[in-house]
């Protein structure tokens, strides 16, 4: 008789993790960014 | 070598090509040694190892690679081996992000230690569970607990 190991049946994982979804951009910020218009930068007199 | 199976889980069946195949329980000395052979290979390289996550097991598009504590097991006992979580093992998904399915081991080297293992969401049966496997750009991965068995 012929005896074969399979490891993918002898060795199991068994795990748990977690996921984070990615940091969402604040609707405050998507504003501004959208927003953003020369008046926002500064503007010096000469 | 000589495997004794244990008497009481053995069991004959024959399969349809009737080749014979006997299911033989690992004694505990030879299935801790399987096991610390395995971590030995993942601490195989200069640094510590990793695990890949991957949308098939053809690993063409992986998704997170975390780097795993070295050693990355601690030493097998009656059996079993558990994943060192202390520092947390965790790693970024990649650009373009994708569905998890398959996870391997590898050394610092990145040979692959072992064959692959499955990924599922909560209630797949897969052997490693994330509450959820379709992973987003820039999003984090944990491994909070891992065990591995013969």
């Amino acid at each position: 008789m012929e005896i074969k190991l399979d490891f993918s049946k002898i060795i199991k994982v068994k795990g748990n993790g977690r996921y984070v979804p990615p940091p969402a951009k604040k609707d405050k910020e998507v504003a501004d960014e959208s927003n953003k218009t020369h008046s926002d930068e500064t503007v010096r007199e000469v | 070598m000589i495997i004794l199976p244990q008497s009481s889980a053995r069991y004959v069946k024959y399969s349809q090509n009737n080749k014979q195949e006997v299911l033989m329980v690992l004694t505990d000395t030879f299935g801790n040694y399987c096991l610390d052979a395995l971590n030995a290979l993942i601490n195989a390289g200069s640094g510590a190892g990793d695990i890949q996550f991957a949308t098939s097991n053809a690993f063409t598009t992986v998704l997170a690679t975390p780097t795993l504590n070295d050693p990355a097991f601690g030493a097998a006992s009656g059996k079993s081996m558990a994943l060192d979580v202390d520092p947390a093992i965790h790693a970024t998904v990649a650009a373009g992000g994708g569905t998890a399915a398959y996870g391997r081991f590898r050394d610092s080297d990145g040979t692959v230690a072992g064959g692959y293992f499955t990924v599922g969401a909560t209630g797949s049966g897969m052997e490693m569970i994330f509450s959820t496997v379709v992973w987003a750009e820039n999003a984090e991965i944990y491994i909070d607990n891992l065990a591995v068995t013969a």
